[in-house]
This record gives C-alpha cells, sequence and structure tokens, in this order.
C-alpha cells in the first residue's frame, strides 16, 4: 500500500534570537537538499572520470503568498523582517507534520536571499533561501538529519 | 467548507443593489442565476460560470468567474447599464463574511449579443469578472 506524504502536512518554524516563529502557513513551495562538492582525482590509467565527494551542503528553500495579516504561522512584513538577508537562525522542519515521533530536520543557516514578487493580477509571493552554515561540532551546519531523526 | 459560492453572491447582489447608478436603471431587478419570466427590460442577471479550490498552499483560496447579464431594449442603454456594473466591481474587493478575503476582482470577458425575445429585439451585453477569495 502507497502512503504518499502531501504538501499540506508539512511543518517550517524559524529559531532567532526573538523566539520561534512557524512559517509554514500559507506556503507553496518547500525545498531541502543535500548534496557535495566534488574533487575530481582522474589519472592516467583511468577509462573515464573519477571523482571524489568533499564537502557536503545543504541549502533550504520555501515560497510562500505574503500575508497582510502577518499572524502566525504566516509571512507577513514582521516576519520578512525577521528574515531578511544575513539573518542568522535555526531552520527547522517536518515534512509529516511537527507532531511527536515525526522526522524533522533542522539547520544552521542564515537568510541568503529574501524575494519578494508582486504581479499585477495576481497575489505577492515570497521566497527565502536558506543558507546551511558551520563547521565541525554540534549545533552548525546540518543538526538534525530528516532520513534518521525523529522527534 | 462554508458557502463560499453563496457568500460572493450575497456579496454581488448587495453591491449592484445599494448603487446608485444600477438600482435608477434597473430598480430592484437584478436576479441570481435566472429571471421570472416575463420580466420587463431592463434588467440584470448574474450566475457563477465557473468556480475553483486553488489548493497551491495549506491554508484556502478560490477562483471564481461571474458572468452578468444586461438585458435592456434599448443598446445604448444595455452598454451604460454594463458600465456601471464595470464601474462598482472593478478592482473593487467585496466584503465577505465567513472570513473570506476578496483580494483581487477584476473584468474579464466582455461580450454583446443581440436577440429576441417574444418577438421583441432584445440588447444583451454580458461582462464577466474573476474573482478570488482567500482565508
Amino acid at each position: 500500500m502507497s502512503e504518499w506524504v502531501a504538501g499540506p502536512l508539512i511543518y517550517v518554524d524559524w529559531i532567532d534570537n526573538s523566539g520561534t516563529i512557524p512559517i509554514h502557513g500559507d506556503y507553496t513551495k518547500f525545498n531541502f537538499q543535500r548534496k557535495t562538492d566534488k574533487a575530481e582525482i582522474t589519472a592516467g590509467a583511468d577509462v573515464s572520470r573519477n571523482y571524489l565527494p568533499t564537502i557536503a551542503d545543504y541549502p533550504v528553500s520555501i515560497e510562500a503568498f505574503f500575508n497582510r495579516s502577518g499572524g502566525t504561522p504566516a509571512i507577513g512584513t514582521a516576519v520578512l523582517h525577521r528574515l531578511r538577508e544575513k539573518q542568522y537562525g535555526t531552520l527547522r522542519w517536518g515534512l509529516e507534520g511537527n507532531g511527536t515521533g515525526s522526522p524533522k530536520g533542522a539547520i544552521y543557516c542564515f537568510v541568503e536571499t529574501q524575494e519578494v514578487d508582486a504581479p499585477n493580477d495576481g497575489p505577492v509571493t515570497v521566497k527565502l533561501d536558506f543558507q546551511t552554515t558551520g563547521g565541525s561540532g554540534s549545533g552548525v551546519g546540518l543538526i538534525s538529519d530528516p532520513t534518521i531523526d525523529v522527534w | 467548507m462554508s458557502d463560499a459560492q453563496g457568500i460572493i453572491e450575497t456579496a454581488l447582489y448587495s453591491r449592484l443593489s445599494t448603487n446608485t447608478n444600477i438600482m435608477a436603471a434597473v430598480g430592484a431587478k437584478i436576479y441570481q442565476e435566472q429571471a421570472p419570466d416575463k420580466t420587463p427590460l431592463d434588467y440584470i442577471v448574474f450566475h457563477m460560470v465557473d468556480g475553483r479550490d486553488d489548493n497551491s498552499h495549506p491554508t484556502r483560496s478560490m477562483q471564481f468567474d461571474y458572468q452578468f447579464d444586461v438585458l435592456s431594449a434599448n443598446r445604448a442603454t444595455a452598454r451604460q447599464i454594463a458600465g456601471y456594473i464595470d464601474d462598482a466591481l472593478h478592482l473593487v474587493p467585496l466584503t465577505l463574511s465567513g472570513g473570506w478575503t476578496n483580494y483581487y476582482i477584476v473584468g474579464t470577458r466582455q461580450i454583446s449579443r443581440p436577440e429576441n425575445i417574444d418577438g421583441s429585439q432584445v440588447y444583451r451585453r454580458i461582462r464577466e469578472f474573476n474573482i478570488r477569495i482567500s482565508k
């Protein structure tokens, strides 16, 4: 039996020095990538290119409608102010919701891009790109791995 | 789901029936879906021609297309009343109940159609409006 997961279940929140705010209320798309850089190590006898994975990266983006009323979990001006470029925080998400026991992801990151799109013939939308950052140690980078961490 | 269509139609009727120019032109002869048989000209009939749920995000938003038919024995009068409807609705959001917000309302198609009803020439002017709501 297939048990697909559909968008409306998703939970996303942002934690910074001002507290925790859920931001998934009017979202239209959430994207999480896990990827790695690579180094080519092709040598003379190789018959095809040869690579090694090097440094991992975990960018996240969310797209949503701009909500004039601004109450959580919607994205209004107050939330956009907290989510402006260069702001650091922890982004947490659960594709199956925020219930205990659900798979959860979390990254330590900064806001790389805040894009507001205002077409004449439709609602205003917002796109936020989060850049995971950190080095070694706990509490930075990929804090919670959504493929194994459940809380 | 609350009756979003009914909420919109109540707001549309209220908007038209409180418009001074429209009331002067047709009085109370504004009907939903269908006018009574043998209704004397001039009058307005409106109905939904398309409605859909966006389903693009967790909260709710919908779009509707409403058609307004103006029927008059006089071509210029039909055109004028259609213009009054445009003035009353185009980019003038409706006040909705049930927690809904009308964030977008614009005129779209316009059609002119001369007809014969019961042997009399009738000028029908059709205006369509796209109405988008969220809550």
